[in-house]
């Protein structure tokens, strides 16, 4: 009886960690120097290229990207160092 | 008379010689500057360079106006030095000694031109060209 519970309790954990690790989560960047019509691509495709990220929004109006990716895969500080690394600095919005 | 003309144009002909070097330098570096804050952040992305230090040069842009400017100042000034003074100094029909441009230098300013022709078209046709 114990055993069967302790499997069953096992097995719950499993799923519930499987299923709580599969989070998409959406963020929103301040991204600086976006100056000109064309940057914003620059800055689309860096975040694309991240591993784990789904969907990338740039606004050069709002000087901001919206990301959506899977926390599993990537954090946001990976997000932030690849629009960094392009020549674009950035941070999460709060 | 006719030999202090002659010294006289060499030596004008060298003055001029080096404020066309100058000019067609003013005009390369200027253009290399004017495209340092958009064209080339886009050459590094697809060549694959990255690095912090291209925020730098990003945050040039607002600047890129001036550097434009000054950038033409140097190659109208480099144009007519090559072109137009020339043709008006040797108009009344005395030899002209004067020292012609090298050819290095000319091509300098007709690829500062070129360069500095494309940092002014990059924002209108990036767009169409990036697909965004």
């Amino acid at each position: 009886m114990t055993r069967i519970l302790a499997l069953m309790s096992v097995a719950a954990m499993v799923l519930a960690g499987a299923v709580a690790s599969a989070a998409d989560q959406t963020v929103m960047l301040a991204v600086d120097n976006m100056y000109c019509d064309a940057c914003p691509y620059i800055v689309k495709q860096s975040l694309a290229k991240v591993p784990g990220v789904k969907n990338v929004a740039v606004s050069f109006e709002q000087k901001s990207a919206t990301v959506t990716y899977d926390d599993e895969k990537t954090t946001l500080d990976a997000l932030t160092s690849a629009t960094t690394q392009a020549g674009y600095p950035s941070r999460v919005i709060p | 008379m006719v030999q202090r003309g002659h010294a006289a144009n060499s030596a004008a002909g060298q003055a001029d010689g080096r404020k066309v070097e100058l000019a067609a330098a003013g005009g390369v570096l200027g253009a290399l500057a004017a495209m340092s804050c958009c064209i080339m952040p886009l050459v590094f992305f697809g060549l694959g360079i990255s690095g912090a230090w291209i925020g730098n040069l990003t945050s040039l842009t607002p600047y890129q106006p001036i550097f434009i400017g000054v950038t033409l100042a140097f190659l109208a000034t480099g144009y007519y030095l090559v072109y137009r003074k020339p043709r008006a100094a040797c108009a009344e029909g005395e030899a002209c000694t004067r020292a012609l441009p090298r050819r290095g230098v000319k091509l300098a300013l007709w690829a500062a031109t070129a360069l500095v022709a494309l940092a002014i078209a990059f924002p209108y046709v990036a767009p169409a060209l990036l697909g965004t």
